[in-house]
């Protein structure tokens, strides 16, 4: 085969290596967002925690949020409900810089499978 | 509803259904799916509901103490041979076989289950995270699955956008369902097994290709679209994590290696990605997951 083609099919395969594992990241990094709350569920996201942050600093300490399924949940604790997501927020997140990091270093289709799981 | 013995009911738990059949070994799959559950779930009751020789086939191949360690309740439910079908099974692209299919008795697993909240799966959706730990508690009655994808991230690989026909009704799948013994529940298996009982005449309203055997996402999907009022959306929501992980048939597992599937996905002859897969996912290659059961089930008890 001709070596510029051989070359341009590697990098082909690559490419497409790259954005499974960059999918399957953001994937995994949406799930680990989700946030179970008293039959509730809630992604925390940046909206959802300004929004709680708003109802503490407001003293507000026992609300009803709307879930991701628009069912009225009940916050029996803000600030609980609060640090829940946060965590979650930043457990998430620093997961996806640290695995992003990985990728984005990775030059080979095997470098790339070496790291990451999803 | 089945009276079970004072104790034997739980409040939370997995079921399972597995039917041997000459060819699949579902007991296996079953066994490995339960140790798994263990392993990654905080809630991780279980309950086999299979046949006598299943069971005794189980028993041949594993210890007491394994079958113990996976099982915390086995319910026998002989299916009636008469409603068995015949499917194709794929291992791999390469490689083709036709077996019985048994498992019609899943619509009547809201009488069958142990549990006061049961989560209904498939033997081969392999538990490999924690997510369905969220499901528990939950305001829904009844929650099951829309969205599908596979490894190479195709949403659309059972063609129309995940219904029967371009102008059918919305697909369900029946890989994951969560349910409460409520009314609502209740209703939604009883018409599950009121289209199974009328399976042709529901094939023709519907217009469905008629796979061979029974087919549950079928029965699930019509039932909740009858119960809607014959609506599109609105009775019933997704789990948690809304979109159900799927190797195809085609794909091969190489490796059970650290809690993750390492496999390849081949939509064209040829044409290999490697996936390294730590979230659930329904591995429909079910003789694939056999080859691993050693090294997944060492895993799992570890």
């Amino acid at each position: 085969m001709d070596e510029r083609l051989q070359k341009a099919l590697d990098f082909s395969k690559y490419r497409i290596a790259l954005f499974n594992r960059k999918e399957d990241l953001k994937i995994k990094v949406n799930n680990m967002l989700i946030h179970a709350h008293n039959g509730g569920i809630f992604k925390a996201s940046q909206e959802l925690i300004s929004f709680v942050k708003l109802l503490i600093d407001a003293g507000k300490t026992t609300v009803v949020l709307i879930d991701v399924n628009g069912n009225p949940i009940q916050i029996l604790d803000t600030q609980v409900f609060f640090d829940d997501i946060l965590s979650k927020y930043f457990e998430a997140t620093n997961y996806y810089h640290v695995e992003y990091t990985k990728i984005r270093s990775a030059r080979s289709v095997n470098s790339i499978y070496e790291f990451v799981n999803d | 509803m089945t009276e079970y013995p004072d104790g034997f009911a739980l409040p939370r738990g997995y079921v399972m259904f597995a039917h041997n059949n000459p060819s699949i070994d579902y007991g296996t799959l079953a066994l490995c799916n339960a140790l798994l559950i263990k392993k990654n779930l905080k809630e991780h009751a279980v309950a086999l509901i299979t046949d006598s020789g299943t069971i005794g086939w189980l028993e041949q191949q594993y210890t007491d103490e394994i079958i113990r360690l996976a099982f915390d309740r086995i319910i026998i439910d002989e299916p009636k041979d008469s409603e068995a079908g015949s499917r194709r099974y794929h291992d791999t692209r390469y490689s083709n076989f036709v077996d019985s299919y048994k498992n019609t008795n899943r619509p009547n697993v809201f009488d069958i289950s142990p549990f006061e909240e049961t989560i209904m799966i498939d033997s081969d959706y392999l538990m490999l995270d924690n997510t369905m730990d969220m499901v528990w508690g939950n305001m829904e009655d009844f929650m099951c699955n829309r969205k599908t994808a596979d490894l190479d991230h195709k949403i659309n690989n059972f063609g129309f956008g995940n219904r029967f026909n371009d102008m059918s009704i919305p697909l369900y799948w029946a890989t994951a369902v969560y349910f409460r013994k409520t009314e609502k529940s209740k209703l939604i298996f009883q018409m599950m097994n009121f289209v199974k009982e009328n399976y042709a005449y529901y094939q023709y309203l519907y217009q469905f290709s008629h796979s061979g055997y029974f087919r549950n996402d079928y029965a699930l999907s019509i039932a909740l679209h009858l119960l809607n009022n014959l609506m599109e959306y609105g009775s019933v929501k997704s789990l948690p994590i809304e979109q159900i992980l799927f190797s195809l048939e085609e794909d091969e597992m190489h490796a059970f290696k650290d809690g993750s599937c390492v496999i390849t996905t081949e939509s064209k002859q040829g044409d290999f990605h490697l996936h390294t897969v730590s979230r659930n996912v329904h591995m429909m290659n079910k003789r694939a997951i056999l080859r691993h059961s050693t090294e997944i089930i060492t895993h799992a008890i570890s």
